[in-house]
């Protein structure tokens, strides 16, 4: 599964033909690996999976102060052996940005139980307060969440946007509109009911009853 | 306050205080605990989803622009992993010498080309100049190379990590010329790229195997000289996937029960493991 040559790893970033936050396009590949088994997909796969793992980890890692480099590199390595380990498996290719996002954020959350166990013995190593408590990538939460807002029946799509997204009040979106306050409240309550029920969305966060590490089917 | 089933289902709309009062209102009522649940997973993606741009966004963007070789961010240092992570790629590769600063040898302007040589002088001590851009470039090397260091240490098997060629070697404490010279073979028949992805050259290493058979059998079998030996074989008869040979040599220093019979006994482990987890696969 690894690749083993140098020289394919001679420059990362070449070799990921977009860029790492093009989520639609890593999703499009993964499929078609899952389809044809290329190994040229395979590589991206894993440089893309490697990038955004270093990626997520390290933005963190740098906000929160959260532990020395080597943390660092053994959350990254974590990480990366589970999703190569997951790749033959993922049980749902068409979410597999989603899939890897989730990898990421147990590994920062259980990186985080550590750290707070340590604190405790030392105060001194006290770690910085996180800035996003639950650790969502939230460039990855906001291009899945408006993409399922897309997907939504027009009477409801602008208002989810306009209130969900952009925080609009109710009565400029009432404005906006031409609805009624209450009736632009029963468009939100809908939506909200139907991104719940997205399996895009659902696919952000671990399946109800499941215990962290245990979404890969084995 | 209304129903409260609507009120969970539109949770994630609410504001910090009806939604405290909704999980309050909630604790009486154990039966709707998994809705609010659901409906607190999905308030979490709305909440990262309007969060206004953090720091984390802007690591995120850096990270982004090391990777399209775009410049350095303005302030990289004000970070103590990427320091750390800088110090440590400028050990490894050498950075730390940088002459940043001066320029070229040869390159003098045009213009001083006709003036007379000035009387030599001690040159000062280079004066080591870590600007924005060179930082930059540093931790793109210092990023990159820690992604090959991950990389390098993922494309090596289990059976290469187990076998552990890197660790074969014996203190200077005796006579034992063709011994050292054995083992020493066995260091340089490794190949690497700065010292990442690790390989050995079959033809060496099997030239080696028969000059360590060969030590081996002419010490005593209870001597260190025999015993650094047949580990070493083992070692490589391992990582040449050639088991029953490695089994039967490490095998013999685990019957010895000597010094090194715990690690033959553990590599032996590795052996019977692989070898039965090989045939249920079958």
């Amino acid at each position: 599964m690894h690749n083993d040559s140098p020289d394919r790893f001679d420059s990362l970033a070449d070799k990921l033909p977009f860029a790492v936050d093009d989520y639609d396009t890593v999703r499009e590949v993964y499929v078609r690996w899952r389809l044809q088994r290329a190994a040229s997909d395979l590589e991206t796969i894993q440089t893309w999976s490697y990038l955004y793992a270093l990626r997520y980890l390290y933005a963190r890692f740098r906000t929160e102060r959260t532990g020395a480099s080597s943390d660092l590199d053994m959350a990254v390595l974590r990480a990366v052996q589970r999703i190569y380990r997951s790749l033959e498996s993922v049980r749902d290719p068409e979410r597999f940005p989603q899939f890897v996002s989730v990898i990421c954020r147990r590994v920062l959350l259980s990186h985080r139980e550590r750290r707070r166990e340590l604190a405790e013995i030392n105060d001194y190593d006290a770690p910085v307060e996180a800035l996003e408590a639950e650790g969502y990538d939230r460039q990855l939460v906001r291009h899945v969440l408006q993409q399922a807002i897309e997907r939504l029946p027009a009477s409801l799509r602008t208002i989810a946007r306009m209130r969900l997204i952009d925080e609009c009040p109710y009565d400029d979106i009432a404005e906006a509109t031409g609805h009624p306050v209450p009736t632009v409240r029963t468009y939100v309550s809908r939506s909200l009911s139907r991104l719940r029920q997205d399996p895009d969305v659902r696919a952000l966060y671990p399946r109800a009853g499941e215990p962290p590490g245990n979404d890969t089917p084995r | 306050m209304s129903d409260l089933r609507t009120l969970i289902d539109t949770y994630p709309d609410l504001s910090c205080e009806d939604r405290a009062t909704v999980r309050a209102r909630v604790e009486y009522r154990p039966e709707l605990s998994a809705l609010l649940d659901r409906a607190r997973q999905l308030a979490d993606l709305v909440d990262a989803a309007r969060a206004e741009d953090t720091d984390i966004e802007r690591a995120e963007r850096d990270v982004d622009a090391w990777l399209r070789g775009d410049n350095a961010p303005e302030d990289p240092l004000a970070s103590r992993p990427f320091r750390d992570l800088l110090a440590r790629s400028s050990e490894a590769l050498g950075t730390g010498e940088s002459s940043a600063g001066e320029p070229p040898a040869g390159d003098a302007p045009a213009g001083n080309a006709q003036q007379p040589a000035q009387p030599s002088q001690p040159d000062p001590p280079p004066v080591v100049r870590w600007g924005p851009r060179l930082v930059g470039v540093v931790g793109v090397a210092a990023l990159l190379y820690g992604a090959l260091g991950i990389a390098s240490m993922l494309s090596l098997s289990e059976r290469d990590q187990v076998a552990e060629l890197s660790d074969v070697k014996a203190e200077r404490i005796g006579e034992a010329d063709r011994l050292y010279a054995a083992l020493d073979a066995v260091r340089d028949a490794r190949r690497s790229v700065l010292g990442l992805f690790p390989r050995y050259d079959a033809e060496a290493l099997d030239a080696t195997a028969g000059e360590l058979a060969s030590v081996a059998g002419d010490a005593s079998p209870r001597s260190w000289q025999s015993q650094e030996a047949r580990l070493a074989l083992g070692r490589i008869h391992l990582y040449r996937q050639r088991d029953a040979e490695a089994a039967r040599v490490l095998g013999s220093l685990v019957s010895d029960g000597d010094y090194r019979a715990p690690v033959a006994r553990r590599l032996l482990d590795y052996i019977r493991s692989s070898g039965e987890a090989s045939a249920s696969g079958r």
